[in-house]
């Protein structure tokens, strides 16, 4: 029996497959704009100067306070400016602009003793990896001291559920050996006795696959599989994590640190900051959509602008109107140009045609209760976009409203096309900044 | 270049609120048909009196609201089921009063989405309790709630009712039909099972209560009970968009129409006055369970 996470939507499936192609590293850009923290703003600050040569892995961010993340330069270079930048998701930060000057030295970690547990976690911290499910905090912070051998599952995700994102898959299909090598390392870290992989019914397909690749290489490694619904966004690593540890389908409030959920993308660049000492400077994006000639999953350095990847792969028809998401078809941002990059938080990059999006006039809402049924956080989409829409922002804190993790999925059903995730997440932003 | 910029999420399902209603307005338009091969031409005119009053309602006052004819085919549903819903006998006349006010009465709530009464029942209670006034057989002939409450009881013929051979208003008296349609909308998630579990448990039991066990199943059967489930108690705008409260709801709905059908209460129109009652308290149930909808506090 597959689990069930609360409400979700079935989104047609993708027909592309693009996760049987091979993964291939985007062609370096001239120059890269490195931002300088995630998005969710934990505080950091650079360590270069501008004029400073820099190597590629070399130290160029390093955290101020006790919970920020490292960042390493993607390239070998200059450092020309930093200036202050767009993000892809909308935010004005500090970027780092760095200059490729086309040597190929890279700066590594030196290599770990013993990869016990302890030695382990501390690579996790320094190496840089951050979440991109919880707008970039770094990985390490989920796993504490506490965690450690605690004989905690771990759970590992190989399959997306959004239709322009493959890049789960594609790892585990392509990159078998080191998404397994990852799990096992954090496996190790908990010293859990086995690991759980979690897909959904629309990747029998990879299970198969990663199943036959596990009885040939890991005979000793102890594994299951669970398969999820095929309901987006039941890939969420948030809501799987506490899908895990409650038990329940209903939320409540729970300690998050007890479920430890990793995603094939996490477990690959762990492997590499282990394995090859590698710090993390680089994430396999998915770049889809009608709107281009070579759509895969890319190896993408940080800071790659969105025009240098749209130059590399190809535009089809540049004289009609199309979007530039950063992110998939339900939660990705439109962007209003090509001068933002990528950084370790993004999925996927999606460059999207008339044919791909929807665009409806809105009618008066029908009570018909359908959003209020998918929406996976327990929340009331229809009396939420109520109180937006007549600015009571007071009761619409009261009614949940900065739990909405804005997937999208109450506007997706609405019959009456409401707006609903549209004017639920730009209030919510109003409201989170004014407690800043 | 030009890129369009618009907020996530980019694609929404296919279904709308237009297709929705038709769909409907499809399967209550099978009723009406019934009752067209059964009464015939008075059939035809109470419809056609009916969908006139409504369709000019709608673009008089839509004209005035938003400057557009039309803005959706709710109208069409409710045209059509207060047709199914028109005793046989009226006058087209009253049929016109009756399409006007159900259109009139959204309206004036403010719109699709606003009214706070199911168009169609508000409209033929009223017609129900001013024809009460009058002695007048609008029925042609003793209803089966009729005979049930007050005439010997062994008149009735099961088969008759789940036919619908015996003397009802227009579409509403074929209940093999309408369980037929009410399995086609379940599948297609146009109607929910909870109301309709709940109201007929809740009917059920009023009617055990008050008339016996063994009336139960005539009970229901007659007095547009079934066709009011399936079609008017399901109409999203009045009714809960909780599960639990939809539950609660039909429950009380199931509880109302049994007291009212068993106790003789406005005879006919008991159901759609138990409807207009029910509606008044669905809000209610939504904001008293509104509280267990909170999320949950996102730790980082
Ligand atoms: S966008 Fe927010 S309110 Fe809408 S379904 Fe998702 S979590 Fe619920
Ligand atoms: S899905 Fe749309 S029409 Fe239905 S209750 Fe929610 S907002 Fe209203």
């Amino acid at each position: 029996m597959a689990i069930n996470l609360l409400g979700g939507v079935k989104l047609p499936k993708n027909n592309e497959n693009l996760q049987y192609k091979d993964i291939t590293e985007i062609k370096p850009p001239e120059v890269y704009a490195v931002p300088v923290v995630t998005s969710n703003g934990l505080p950091a600050e650079p360590v270069v100067k501008i004029g400073d040569e820099v190597e590629e892995g070399q130290l160029i961010v390093k955290p101020t306070g006790s919970r920020g993340s490292f960042v390493y330069s993607p390239t070998c270079g200059k450092v020309v400016s930093i200036i202050d930048k767009f993000t892809p998701k909308g935010k004005k930060i500090q970027h780092i602009i760095i200059k490729n000057n086309g040597k190929l030295t890279t700066h590594t970690f030196s290599p770990l003793k013993d990869k016990t547990a302890k030695e382990l976690l501390k690579r996790l911290a320094l190496c840089g990896l951050v979440d991109a499910n919880f707008g970039g905090t770094p990985t390490y912070l989920r796993y504490t001291l506490s965690a450690i051998e605690r004989k905690f599952t771990l759970y590992v995700v190989i399959s997306n559920t959004d239709p322009y994102i493959s890049s789960n898959e594609a790892l585990v299909i392509n990159r078998t050996a080191e998404v397994v090598g990852g799990a096992k390392y954090f496996a190790r870290i908990l010293a859990s006795k086995k690991i759980v992989f979690v897909y959904n019914g629309r990747a029998k397909k990879t299970k198969k696959l990663l199943k036959k690749y596990l009885k040939a290489h890991e005979p000793q490694l102890k594994y299951s599989f669970k398969e999820i619904s095929n309901n987006y966004p039941s890939d969420n690593i948030m809501l799987l994590m506490h899908r895990f540890k409650t038990k329940t389908k209903l939320f409540t409030e729970g300690d998050y640190k007890k479920a430890f959920v990793e995603d094939a993308i996490t477990c690959y660049n762990f492997f590499n900051a282990v394995e090859f000492n590698m710090p993390v400077n680089s994430r396999v994006v998915t770049v889809g959509g009608n709107n281009i000639d070579k759509k895969g999953n890319y190896i993408v350095k940080n800071g790659t602008s969105f025009e240098h990847i749209l130059n590399v792969v190809g535009t089809v028809d540049d004289k009609k109107p199309f979007k530039i998401l950063n992110g998939g078809i339900m939660t990705g941002m439109c962007q209003y140009t090509t001068d933002v990059s990528c950084n370790l938080e993004t999925r996927t990059v999606s460059f999207i045609n008339e044919s791909e999006f929807d665009m409806q006039d809105e009618s008066p809402c029908i009570n018909c209760g359908r959003c209020v049924s998918v929406c996976p956080m327990n929340l009331v989409p229809n009396v939420l976009d109520d109180y937006c829409v007549n600015r009571k922002h007071f009761d619409a804190e009261k009614h949940g409203l900065k739990s909405c993790i804005e997937c999208g999925c109450c506007s997706y059903v609405c019959p009456s096309k409401r707006y609903l995730t549209q004017r639920i997440s730009t209030v919510k932003k109003q409201v989170e900044g004014g407690d800043k | 270049m030009k890129y369009l910029v618009t907020p996530a999420p980019h694609r929404y399902s296919r279904s709308t609120i237009t297709d929705m209603y038709i769909t409907i307005a499809i399967g209550v338009f099978g009723c009406v048909l019934c009752g067209i091969i059964n009464y015939k031409l008075n059939a035809i005119y109470i419809l056609l009196a009916c969908m006139s009053a409504c369709v000019i309602t709608e673009i008089l006052f839509s004209l005035i609201n938003y400057k557009k004819p039309f803005m959706d085919y709710s109208f069409l549903v409710t045209g059509l089921v207060l047709t199914s819903i028109m005793p046989i006998n009226i006058p087209w006349y009253f049929a016109c009063i009756a399409g006007f006010i159900a259109i009139a009465s959204k309206y004036l709530f403010g719109g699709l989405g606003n009214n706070l009464f199911n168009p169609a029942a508000l409209s033929r209670s009223i017609i129900g309790v001013m024809l009460a006034g009058m002695s007048f057989d609008y029925f042609g002939g003793d209803t089966p709630l009729g005979i049930l409450l007050t005439g010997d009881k062994s008149l009735i013929n099961l088969n008759d009712l789940v036919l619908g051979n015996s003397v009802s208003a227009i579409g509403t008296g074929c209940i093999v039909l309408i369980l037929v349609l009410c399995v086609i909308a379940l599948a297609l998630k146009l109607i929910k099972w909870e109301n309709i579990l709940f109201s007929v448990a809740g009917f059920a039991l009023m009617v055990c209560i008050f008339m016996g066990g063994k009336n139960v199943i005539p009970m229901l059967m007659s007095g547009s009970f079934v066709f009011v489930v399936v079609f008017m108690l399901q109409d999203p705008t009045t009714s809960s968009y909780g599960f639990s409260a939809r539950c609660l709801n039909a429950l009380l709905f199931g509880v109302l129409a049994g007291t009212m059908m068993s106790k003789n209460i406005m005879g006919e129109t008991a159901v759609f006055l138990a409807l207009l009652i029910t509606n008044v308290f669905s809000p209610a149930w939504d904001r008293l369970l509104l509280v267990f909808h909170k999320g949950v506090k996102k730790h980082d």
